[in-house]
Parts: C-alpha cells; structure tokens; sequence
C-alpha cells in the first residue's frame, strides 16, 4: 500500500511492481499532483481525461493499482486500515508527522498487522530538527554534498542532475524493502525504515568524506578531466549541440589515439609522449582535439575510437537513447499500455537497468484513476454495491477529479524541457521503432 | 534487536573499480558474507586516490576504503589453472556470485554459465554495456557511460558544453542496481542470471527527457529547472560564504519571498507572475542578487525551510561531517582502518528498526583472509597454502 507522491517513493515502489509486486497506490482524486504533471501526449492535456494521459504518471505509476481513497476523512482512513490488514508493506513520502496526524502511523498500524513492514521515505527523515523540511530532488543534490564535488574545472558547483537524488532514494527505498521482507520471513518480524533522501545521498559521495577527514581538501572541480587520464573529455562536433567523449586510459591507447588521428604536428609533440606530460598539459591537449573533432561527426568518431577499443562515444540525447541499435537489440525500452478508453497510443518507456534470466517483468500497463476500486473495495475486503455507492457519493471515493484538482493542466511542464530545447518532428517514427515489442 | 539481516547469505565477488564491489559493499554492511577476490597485485582502485597526503599505497586509497568495508579479501591467480579451479570451488558455496569480466572472457574463466553446475546461484554480472547487444565489447569507462546514457547531455550550463557529474557516479548506480537485483532473486529464492549494465543503470534515468521526447518531440537540453518553476532557475545563487537555491515549491507565494529576502520591492506587479519574472529578469537579479550576497547560507537556508520554502545549499564534506542533523541520526559509522585510523563512514541512507548500525569492519589489507579463507571454505592446510604462495596462484 503507497501513499506516495513526487518521484522518489514512487520510483521505489515502480520497481517493486515491475519485479511482480501488488502495488496499489491509495491515491487521492481531489489532490492530484503526479497525475497533473506533463509531458501529455502531442503537448496537449485533454480536458475530459487527462488524469489518465500524463507520461510521468504512465512511468512512475505503471503495473500499480489505483484506489483513491480521500484519507482526509474518517471512512478514507477506515477503508486503508482494513486494505492494510491484508498488505505487507506500507511506504509512505508525506511530511513527517502527517501519517500520525491522519492516525495511521506504523504504531498505529502494526496493532492490526503486527508483522507489518513500513518505509517512511522523506528529504531529511522522520527525527531532528530538519524532520519538518520540504524536500524535492535537486535541492537534495547541493544539500547532500553531490554539486560541491561537481563543476567546470575550477569554477562554481553545478547541480548534478534536477532528479538523481530522487532516484538513488528509489532504489535504496526498493534495497530496504527487500531487506525487511528477508528478515521478515526468518524471524516472523516487520519493522519501521526512517529512509531519508538527505542520508542517501551522502552515500554518493563517500570518498570524499574520507578525504576531507584525512587531508581537509577543498575539492578542485575537474570539469570533464580526470585526475589520471588525458586526455579525458568532451569535444563538440559538426552539428547543432553534438558532442563526443574521448578517455585515453594508458600509453597502449595513446598509441592508437595517434593512429586514428593521423599525423598533424601537434601530436607528435614529445610532452604529450607520457601520462604525466599530457596530465600537465591536457588544456593544449584538448584544444587540439577539439579542432580535430569539430567538423566531424560524433558517431563516425565514436565507430573509429571503439574499433580500436579506445573509450569513446557520443553524448547522446533522448532521440539518440531510442534509435540506438544496442539499446534497441537489449529491448531496453518497453512499450507502456493504458486502457483503450484514454485514447492513448503505446509508447516506449525505459525499463530496468537490469536484466534477470528466470523473472520475466511484466508488460508494462499503467491505470486509470479509481480502476481498481471495485476490484479491491468490492472483491477484496467485500463492500458492497450499495456501500460503494454511498462511499462515491460522499467523496470518499472516485473516478473523476473533484474539486480543485478539476483543472486542466499545461501540456509540458517547462522545467522538464531545459533552455536549448529542439524539436524533432518525426518523433512518432521513432516511437513505432519499438512498436514490435 | 538482531545485529544484520543478511547473515545468512554468502557472496563471492571477483570484481574490481567501483561498480560491483560497491554492490556487494550494500550487502555487506547489512551482515552479508562477502569474500572479495582480487588479483594478486589487488583491485585497480587500490591504485586510485584519494590518498591521505596524496602519497599513494595500495593500504591507503580512500577509495577502495569506501567501497570495500565490511567484506573479507583474499588474493587468487585465476589466470593460472589451479586458480581457476579454486575459483569455481569458492562459488559452488557462494548464494550470489558478483563478477565484472568482460562478456568475451567469461568463458575463459569458466564463468559463462553457471545455471547447470549452481542451479541456485545468483550470478550477477556487470559490464559497461551488458553482456549481450553488439557493443558489448566497447570499451568503457565513467566518463563514456554518462555521455552514452543520455545523462552528461542534460548536465551543465546551455552555453558550455556537457559536463560528467562527478566521484563515478554512473558506477554507484549500477552498484544500487547489482544490491537490489541481487536481494530481489535471494528474496525469492530464485537462482538465476543477471545482467547489469552500467550504461543502463545511468540511462533509466532522468526520467524524464524519454517521456518528453516521446510524447512531444521535445529534446531536452540542459540548464533544466527553467525560469517560473524554479527561482533564477533553481541556479545556485552566490551568498556571502557558498550558494544557495530557490524553488517555487512548499506552497509559499512571491509575496512570502519579498518578505523572507527583506526586499519589498519583489512585491511590485511586473513580478507578479512567472512570465513577467522573466521578462524583467534583469532588474531581478540587480534587486536580489546583492541582497543574497549579504546573507549566510546556513542561516538564509534554516530561515526559508522554516517558513515552509523548499530551498537548497551547497554543503562540502566538512559541512556533512559537522550537520547536527547527520550527526543525531546516527548517519556515520566509525570504522577503524589499520592504515587509515579511525574515520566516519555515511551508513546506508536508511534506518530499519529491527537492526543495530552493524557496519564496523573496515575493507580488507590486501590478502588479509587468505589463510581464514582458504582454509575454513576450501579446507587448504598451511603447507598447500605456502604452495599456492609461491606458485602464484595466491
């Protein structure tokens, strides 16, 4: 049972499903910020359906159940009281102090599961003085010590990535989760997990905090350099914002570096001969490369370099992710259904970072707000009809958005898009390129 | 109170850098066995700083330190023969088996397919590109998986170029996934073949520049966090002593901010909404950039969180290391190295009620478990032992 929102706990328990996990998502229909959120298909939200048509909503939510439940009033509470009765796992990312404030707290709720298993996930976890802190991914990342270490060389620090963190929290959500039902099954036991994203995300960085306890560094960025390698970077190439990166790792791939590059006067200069002298002059070295690299094409540069098995590639963008023939022959995205009444074409979405030889991983389907209703509140814990229609009437469930969660949301949401966005107009062809899956 | 929850797993690893052995170390610092199985000249990351004083010694990285506690380290030659067949008698034990070789030389080990010989076993490989599709033999290092997954193009400054996210963070991640893969077969006791891909790990996520491209045609650049979300974007703003940045969420309105930032004029109408914020972004900036300028991080941060904004800072590892936060949540684990002393280990990012903080074993010397080992899995008395020594299978 979730009672989740945002990206973090989400991802978590997406992953769960994915491994065949019942998920069902206790969700509201009269706060409906996950199901708000763009992209909708072609940038347009349908005013009659589009709680059921936003892409992050098909990713974070798929293969889970939708019960929307208004836990706000006191029927709402009652009706996942007895949904819990018959789960293994609550997870939860509201604010700390709200389960408690709603009466269902894992103290709470192990007095009617007493081997219950329950994951508080917040920004900063459920105690200290930070407990109350709102949270979102990409303040996370400056928060936990991932921009320090991250930058341009020599310059400010950057934001990792605006959702790493929430991420890196859903996994080590789905890690824990595992962990509690192993120990579960040996001792008969569940438990509370205070996850907090803050704490995972110093998990990231961990050298460093050794560092600063055995030399006190203040951390030089290095950019795209590396502190053994060069050269080590990213060259831009002929195109709008195409890019390539090239790493030398030793004087065996020096070697063939200068075969593939030819013979232009600067690579014979001895100071780039040793590791040492391209480390102390790798700004000269990735000028010349630079120049190199400019009129030509990522892709052809990325053949010729891993033909030598020298580490190169591209820096690819989404069109690149879904037309890559690796990508393609691993079936790494998969096609997401959704219920023929939204009018929904399939599309491809990424799946897992893994791939397990006897779990198959179910075919991905995303719900409709409230679809599962009848079959948990009605076949499961046996309300009947009538009970049901009551329980509609009174708010307490629904099918539709009430309220002023009723408004028609933006078709993209700005802050998924970046400043030097482009548009690809042939991006349905690109879709039907996974459509044999 | 029980003092770990996977005592009862035994893990083989015969992996190297950070990838696997960071995800056997999840396992491990929750109670799992792990034997970690070098070359005789130890893990590569032994050579890697950082290194107390930049001196380097294959005792002292602080890198293999992090990524390496709690497990048990042996050396073995499996170049050699003999070493290959101490291997695979050291996996037949094994519940997961945890291996970086390369899709093209496992079967030069032996390793290619374990599901006859150890029908119950976990194996988890992880390789740059997964062990299968046509650049399964590409070469890769962190660099080349962020900029393949789709991750570096999103990162950094529109006007700069792509940027790598620093300390092998494309690796760290596939270290989550080998942990949670692996604890999903051992779950369901399912012995079975995994395939991790580093590059995969990297590209499932963000998330969302996919889902933005395949239902708009959109493709999204970096400098994401665009004006009217975010305040300046969400960019890390300079303050008196470090950064920090504002968002729009936690509910509070442009009017709670003129007053939070002390400056009434963020209150006039041409500031009202987000499209009139950017249109005047200039005279923005020149009103507040020089007010955060005055202002301390830590007490601006605390401030806004207070107040119900959803702010963010810039903290270093000195910072982390003195958060009062961390510090009474019992976020660190003090382990004692024999080379390095004494020193503060971030624990899992979790905290299960069931369980003591157990992680107390710092990573092994190199060959420190050789005669433990050798002798309590594979019964090889002292004299073999010497044997193998100076054969140079151990």
């Amino acid at each position: 049972m979730c009672v989740e929102d945002l990206i973090a706990l989400p991802w978590g328990t997406m992953y769960l499903a994915d491994l065949g996990a019942e998920v069902i998502r206790a969700e509201s229909h009269t706060r409906l910020r996950s199901r708000a959120w763009g992209p909708f298909p072609d940038a347009k939200a349908d005013p009659d359906d589009w709680w059921n048509q936003g892409a992050s909503h098909g990713l974070y939510y798929r293969n889970k159940k939708s019960l929307t439940l208004d836990l706000t009033k006191p029927e709402g509470i009652e009706l996942f009281k007895e949904m819990v009765k018959v789960s293994d796992i609550v997870a939860e990312n509201s604010r700390p102090g709200v389960m408690e404030r709603l009466g269902i707290d894992y103290d709470t709720l192990k007095e009617i599961k007493p081997d219950l298993i329950m994951v508080g996930s917040s920004g900063f976890g459920q105690t200290g003085d930070w407990k109350s802190y709102g949270a979102v991914a990409r303040i996370i990342d400056g928060i936990c010590g991932m921009s320090y270490t991250t930058g341009y060389k020599n310059d400010a620090p950057v934001r990792a990535n605006p959702s790493y963190m929430d991420i890196t929290t859903g996994w080590n959500m789905v890690l824990c989760s595992l962990l509690a039902l192993h120990h579960r099954r040996k001792t008969g036991e569940g438990q509370y997990i205070d996850l907090s994203m803050y704490e995972t995300g110093t998990t990231c960085i961990g050298p460093a905090l050794l560092d600063e306890q055995v030399n006190k560094r203040k951390i030089n960025r290095v950019g795209n350099g590396h502190e053994r390698m060069a050269p080590h970077g990213c060259y831009q190439c002929s195109g709008k914002d195409r890019w390539v990166v090239i790493a030398v790792e030793n004087d065996d791939q020096w070697v063939k570096f200068k075969k593939i590059v030819g013979s232009p006067d600067w690579l014979n200069d001895s100071k780039f001969d040793s590791v040492m002298g391209r480390l102390a002059n790798s700004e000269d070295l990735d000028s010349f490369i630079s120049d190199w690299t400019k009129d030509k094409s990522d892709k052809h540069i990325m053949d010729i370099f891993q033909s030598e098995s020298v580490p190169c590639s591209s820096v690819y963008d989404a069109r690149d992710l879904l037309t890559d023939e690796h990508l393609m022959s691993r079936n790494f995205f998969e096609p997401l259904e959704r219920d023929s009444s939204t009018g929904v074409r399939t599309k491809p979405y990424v799946g897992r970072s893994f791939k397990m030889s006897k779990t198959p991983v179910k075919k991905q389907r995303v719900a409709t707000l409230g679809e599962h209703n009848n079959e948990l509140l009605g076949g499961l814990l046996g309300i009947s009809d009538e009970k049901m229609q009551t329980l509609h009437e009174s708010g307490i469930i629904g099918w539709k958005p009430s309220g002023t969660a009723a408004v028609t949301p933006e078709g993209v949401s700005r802050i998924m898009v970046g400043n030097d966005a482009v548009v690809d107009p042939d991006y349905e062809k690109v879709n039907k390129l996974h459509s044999h899956l | 109170m029980v003092r770990s929850i996977l005592d009862d797993v035994l893990i083989v690893e015969l992996a190297q850098d950070v990838a696997g052995p960071y995800g056997s170390k999840l396992l491990a610092d929750q109670g799992a066995n792990v034997i970690k199985i070098e070359p005789i000249t130890g893990d590569t990351s032994r050579q890697w700083g950082p290194f107390p004083d930049d001196i380097p010694h294959i005792e002292r990285s602080l890198s293999y330190a992090y990524y390496n506690t709690n497990k048990k380290g042996i050396t073995l030659n499996i170049d050699s023969d003999k070493g290959k067949g101490l291997l695979r008698r050291l996996i037949e034990q094994a519940d997961i088996f945890i291996e970086d070789i390369a899709p093209s030389k496992k079967s030069m080990y032996g390793i290619d397919d374990l599901s006859l010989s150890n029908p119950d076993l976990v194996h988890v490989s992880v390789t740059p590109f997964g062990s299968a599709g046509p650049y399964q033999d590409y070469a890769g290092v962190e660099i080349i998986y962020q900029a393949l997954a789709g991750f570096m193009h999103l990162s950094g400054d529109p006007d700069r170029g792509p940027l790598q996210i620093a300390l092998n963070q494309g690796q760290v991640m596939a270290g989550r996934n080998i942990a949670l893969s692996a604890m999903a077969s051992i779950y369901m006791q399912l012995g079975q073949y995994l395939d991790v891909s580093i590059m995969e790990s990297v590209a499932v996520q963000p998330p969302f520049h996919i889902i933005t491209y395949t239902h708009t045609g959109i493709i999204s650049g970096r400098g994401l966090g665009a004006d009217g979300i975010d305040i300046f974007g969400g960019d890390y703003l300079k303050t008196r002593d470090g950064y920090i940045c504002m968002t729009t969420e936690g509910k509070r309105t442009w009017e709670d901010l003129a007053i939070l930032l002390d400056i009434p004029e963020l209150s006039l109408d041409h500031f009202a909404d987000p499209v009139d914020r950017e249109k005047h972004r200039e005279s923005l900036e020149k009103l507040v950039l020089p007010e955060l300028e005055k202002k301390d991080t830590k007490d601006l941060f605390h401030k806004a969180m207070r107040e119900g904004f959803v702010f963010g800072m810039v903290q270093s590892p000195e910072d982390l290391l003195d958060c009062e936060q961390l510090g009474m949540r019992e976020a660190w684990s003090e382990i004692n190295h024999p080379e390095l002393g004494v020193l503060k280990y971030p624990n899992a990012g979790f905290h299960m009620s069931s369980v003591e903080v157990k992680s107390d074993k710092p990573a092994p010397l190199l060959g420190q478990h050789n005669a433990e080992i050798y002798s309590s899995m594979l019964q090889i008395n002292a004299d073999d032992l010497a044997g193998l020594k100076s054969e140079g299978v151990i």
